[in-house]
């Protein structure tokens, strides 16, 4: 415990790094990596949600994974305040990552994840009493009788009739399956869920039911979420604070109304731009982006966004800018960050670089 | 301005053994040239079955067509497609109706380069020799916005991005011109930023030639950006249908406005909660007596329980199936 | 459970049919076989079945050599090659999934170890194995059986192994990682019954095939000694008069084919309900929303 944690930081997150190796070629020297995260520092508050958005190859669900101890993370470090660790009178600040096996299993009570995919979420040959009680089961806690109890209460808070409990999931439909995964995610009662684009594949009305019971169990219970999502409007409703990826790196962070209105970064105005909005007299000027997603195993020098940044100059190909504060609580990896106007969903105003 | 494609009254249900569900109860839409036709719904409306039945494509059995027509209107013919042999709808897939799909990771053949499957659209249809199809290849994958096409041209799939691939699919299916195009969530697997890219290569392809565009999505937005006329489906039934702009601003049918209300903005107010629709679609199995959408309506009256609206004014060009609609106040 | 019921067609019900007969067969050899399998009646002996000219009478399919009574000696018969087809399918059966398990989920060079022993295991026809071991060791149903799991359980270890392999890819598994469930319990409570489908497929298989080794090695008098009435042997006393008395190697073969049949039918049947692409006992709704997805 070097770093004392901010007073109201649940979870911070510093110099994350993965990377990923791929097969070696025999005659090649070095062998290639997918390098998924580059150096992310994000902070979590108790009961707040921080919106984490970004496109295939940003990272984003690899962040899940390593804080869910998936995946092992290369460096970096995952301080959180652990109630149940505080709960047995250990010491209860711990880096995430660095833990032991035994102390990981009684953190693992406080984080929870939930998944994108409702289909394969759940074990399709256990009942959905036995999937939302299997943590409680791996824990020991409670008896049978009294695990029956806690699922059925489990149940009714996600919205889903007790009765439910003799089903298979193969009964139920991809929002009920939804529903019964964030049941199981709440079993332990942790205090803070990952939620990998938990709602990407379910159809619009049950996204929104979904996303309303997500948004209720956190005042109901004081969750805290770290909420990853790709549609900018889905993690702006669900979220306070948005940390918007690209590359393995967090290239923009701030309120969501700020980020959203004033953004700094110009790929975080290409996402807002690109969004299809469905008022359709709006429909925007906008200068598309070109070419296609880098790839993160060739990931550019200098500005890893600069191949496709409009407003590239030479600075950016050559120096990789650095995550700063642009004004109170916003920050951003731009060279040009204080450039970036506003207003980027009406007609352009271009920053003069 | 007449129309390419007329479906009129299609109806298609799934059978097994004895057992039989509806479908498609009573589709029409009409395709006209350069006009894109929106269709939007949700999982199981039957939007995909409705491209599919147009494409003869419906794996049958399971599906069966029960009645209706789909009336192909090119110049100087005028068919029913139902009534055409497999050879002679083969001869129209491709040539004169051409489609995509959702996923070009597996509507593309691996084993094959894209230039390959490109050519063999023009030596299908266009009798080219293999040499001029792959020139011409090279000029379709230029037209669809894909640089270096010379080299692209023999790439493989897996060699190239989700966005280029689907832009490849469309240069495979705009090859011999074709005046229909029908996507079926042709945008839905990709990134944000990558389809307006593509989105944007369907709409100059099809304002420089002329094609007619059946989109299909469950993305309000998509349709928003590029629906001249949409379709809102439930249930295997149009419940709703307009002009774009119209639909959007002032949907008629409780569904359709639910399903707007409970797509989250980048403007919304910070805060505000949506108010989804209530429940899950009905099974097919289980299709609600008098108007199908009376179980989850929040303006459900006694006679929508009972009585089927059929389409009703609400504007000219625009109808909703809906009891509510064209009530005096 | 409906579903399933649902969807069992002819071939299906025929498989269980043919299945269940053997099984009763054997359950209830003592009472309903018409005579003690070891009762010789040398008067009788090599007699047609009854209803076949010179047939004797009393005895439906014939007597062989020592006068003992051919179906008699079917029907117990049919003890041997399911209590050997059984005992075998659970030991491969069992080392073979466990195997398969571990090399799945653990990988690494535990994987390379296992899976290696599984290549080499492959290449040698499994009739040479047993032969030889039949022979180093003695002819006998136990060895038979030990025979038999220590070289088919490659069969369940390959299927089991690309099983794991992908089922360790899936959500739910992560969820049980995330909730603390132990390595053990990831296996063998929640991996273990998602392979259970294909596995016991492969099992219905192998029950087949143990029963065409059995009645092979015993037709080469490797097998059960010649007191026990076992279906091969019956085809190896009976080799040498089959000009003569057709009965006594047409009804035991016929017994092996029906019974392998059998298990062949119901591994097909069981691998078409486990294959969730195939339509069969899905309802109709669930087909038409998975055609729109």
């Amino acid at each position: 415990m070097t770093k004392a944690m901010s007073d109201q930081a649940l979870l911070s997150v510093r110099s994350l790094r993965k990377s990923f190796p791929v097969s070696r070629r025999l005659l090649r020297r070095t062998s290639e990596a997918v390098h998924a995260l580059n150096g992310v520092d994000f902070d979590i508050g108790a009961g707040e949600t921080l919106g984490l958005v970004g496109e295939s190859g940003s990272g984003k669900s690899t962040v899940a994974r390593t804080l869910l101890r998936l995946v092992e993370a290369d460096t970096g470090t995952a301080l959180f305040r652990s109630r149940s660790l505080a709960a047995v009178g250990l010491p209860s600040e711990i880096d995430l990552f660095s833990v032991g096996a035994s102390t990981l299993k009684q953190v693992r009570r406080d984080v929870q994840i939930v998944f994108q995919d409702p289909y394969s979420s759940l074990n399709p040959r256990h009942s959905i009493a036995a999937n939302i009680g299997e943590p409680l089961r791996a824990n020991r806690i409670g008896s049978g009788t009294e695990r029956r109890a806690r699922v059925a209460q489990l149940l009714q808070d996600v919205g889903l009739r007790p009765d439910v409990m003799q089903r298979y999931p193969h009964e139920l439909s991809g929002g009920q399956r939804q529903r019964v995964a964030i049941a199981r995610a709440l079993a332990l009662e942790p205090d803070l869920i990952v939620a990998d684009e938990p709602v990407s594949a379910l159809d619009v009305s049950i996204q929104a039911q979904v996303m309303n019971l997500m948004l209720d169990l956190q005042q109901r219970r004081g969750l805290a979420y770290l909420f990853i999502a790709h549609d900018l409007s889905v993690v702006r409703y669900m979220s306070r604070r948005i940390a918007v990826m690209y590359l393995g790196r967090i290239v923009e962070m701030g309120g969501a109304n700020e980020v959203l209105q004033t953004p700094r970064h110009p790929y975080t105005k290409a996402l807002i731009e690109s969004v299809p909005e469905p008022k359709p007299r709006l429909r925007k000027e906008r200068a598309l982006l070109q070419g296609d997603v880098a790839s993160p195993m060739r990931i550019p020098k200098g500005c890893p966004f600069h191949p496709r940044c409009r407003y590239a100059q030479n600075v950016c190909r050559s120096e990789p800018p650095v995550l700063r504060e642009i004004t109170p609580g916003h920050v951003a990896s731009c060279h040009f960050a204080e450039q970036m106007t506003s207003a980027p969903r009406m007609s352009h105003s271009e920053a003069e670089v | 301005m007449t129309a390419l494609l007329d479906v009129r009254n299609l109806k298609v249900s799934f059978v097994h053994g004895k057992q039989s569900r509806p479908a498609l109860d009573d589709i029409s839409l009409s395709l006209e040239r350069g006009r894109t036709l929106g269709v939007v719904g949700e999982s199981g409306c039957g939007k995909s079955l409705t491209a599919l039945s147009i494409m003869q494509l419906l794996p049958s059995p399971p599906a069966r067509i029960d009645g209706g027509e789909i009336v192909l209107a090119l110049p100087g013919s005028s068919r029913d497609l139902l009534k055409l042999t497999g050879k002679q709808m083969r001869n129209v897939r491709g040539r004169d109706i051409a489609m995509i799909f959702q996923d070009p990771m597996t509507s593309l053949d691996p084993v094959y380069s894209i230039g390959e499957q490109i050519a063999e659209v023009l030596i299908a249809h266009e009798g080219l020799s293999r040499a001029d199809a792959l020139k011409r290849a090279v000029e379709l994958l230029r037209t669809v916005g894909i640089s270096s096409p010379e080299q692209r041209v023999r790439q493989y799939p897996h060699e190239l991005s989700g966005g280029m691939r689907q832009r490849a699919m469309i240069a495979i299916a705009l090859a011999c011109k074709p005046a229909i195009l029908i996507a079926d969530e042709p945008t839905t697997a990709l990134d944000v930023t990558i389809q307006a890219q593509v989105l944007a290569v369907m709409r100059s392809m099809q304002q420089s030639l002329g094609t007619a565009l059946l989109l299909i999505t469950h993305d309000m937005g998509v349709i928003a950006e590029m629906a001249d006329e949409v379709l809102v489906m439930y249930l295997g039934r149009i419940v709703e249908r307009g002009a774009a702009t119209e639909v959007l601003e002032q949907p008629a049918h409780p569904y359709t406005q639910g399903l707007i209300a409970s797509l989250p903005s980048l403007d919304m107010p910070l805060g505000e909660r949506l108010v989804p629709i209530q429940g899950t679609v009905p099974s097919l199995a289980a299709i609600p007596s008098g108007c199908r959408f009376h179980t989850r309506c929040p303006h459900v009256m006694d006679i929508c329980r009972t009585d089927d609206p059929g389409m009703r004014a609400v504007t000219s060009g625009h109808e909703a199936a809906c009891w509510l609609v064209g009530r005096s106040p | 459970m409906r579903r399933f019921l649902a969807s069992i067609d002819t071939k299906a019900a025929v498989g269980f049919g043919l299945v269940a007969i053997v099984a009763l067969c054997a359950i209830l050899a003592p009472w309903i076989s018409p005579y003690d399998p070891n009762a010789q009646d040398l008067l009788n002996s090599v007699a047609p079945p009854a209803w076949a000219p010179h047939g004797a009478a009393g005895h439906l399919l014939g007597t062989d050599r020592l006068g003992q009574d051919v179906l008699s000696r079917i029907i117990y018969g049919s003890r041997v090659s399911l209590l050997a087809a059984f005992a075998a399918v659970i030991a491969s059966g069992a080392i073979g999934t466990f195997l398969g398990l571990v090399a799945g989920y653990f990988g690494g060079w535990v994987a390379a170890f296992i899976m290696r022993l599984v290549d080499i295991m492959l290449a040698i026809p499994f009739i040479l194995i047993a032969l030889v071991f039949m022979t180093v060791s003695g002819p006998s149903l136990t060895n038979l059986v030990i025979a038999f799991a220590l070289a088919r359980w490659v069969q369940f270890t390959r299927i089991a192994y690309g099983l794991v392999l992908e089922l360790r890819e899936r959500e739910f598994i992560s969820a049980c990682i995330t909730s603390g469930v132990s390595k053990f319990d990831i296996l063998f409570r929640h991996i273990l019954i998602n392979i259970a489908g294909p596995l016991l497929v492969v099992a219905t298989l192998e029950l087949g095939f143990v029963i065409l080794i059995e009645a092979g090695l015993s037709f080469l008098g490797l097998g059960t000694p010649p007191e026990i009435p076992s279906w091969g042997g019956m085809l190896q006393e009976g080799r040498a008069l089959i000009n003569v008395a057709w009965w006594l190697t047409t009804f035991p073969g016929l017994a092996i084919m029906l019974t392998v049949v059998g298990f062949n039918f119901i591994g097909d049947w069981m691998r078409d309900s486990f294959d969730p692409r195939i339509n069969i006992g899905r309802s109709l709704s669930d087909q038409v929303v998975a055609s729109e997805r």
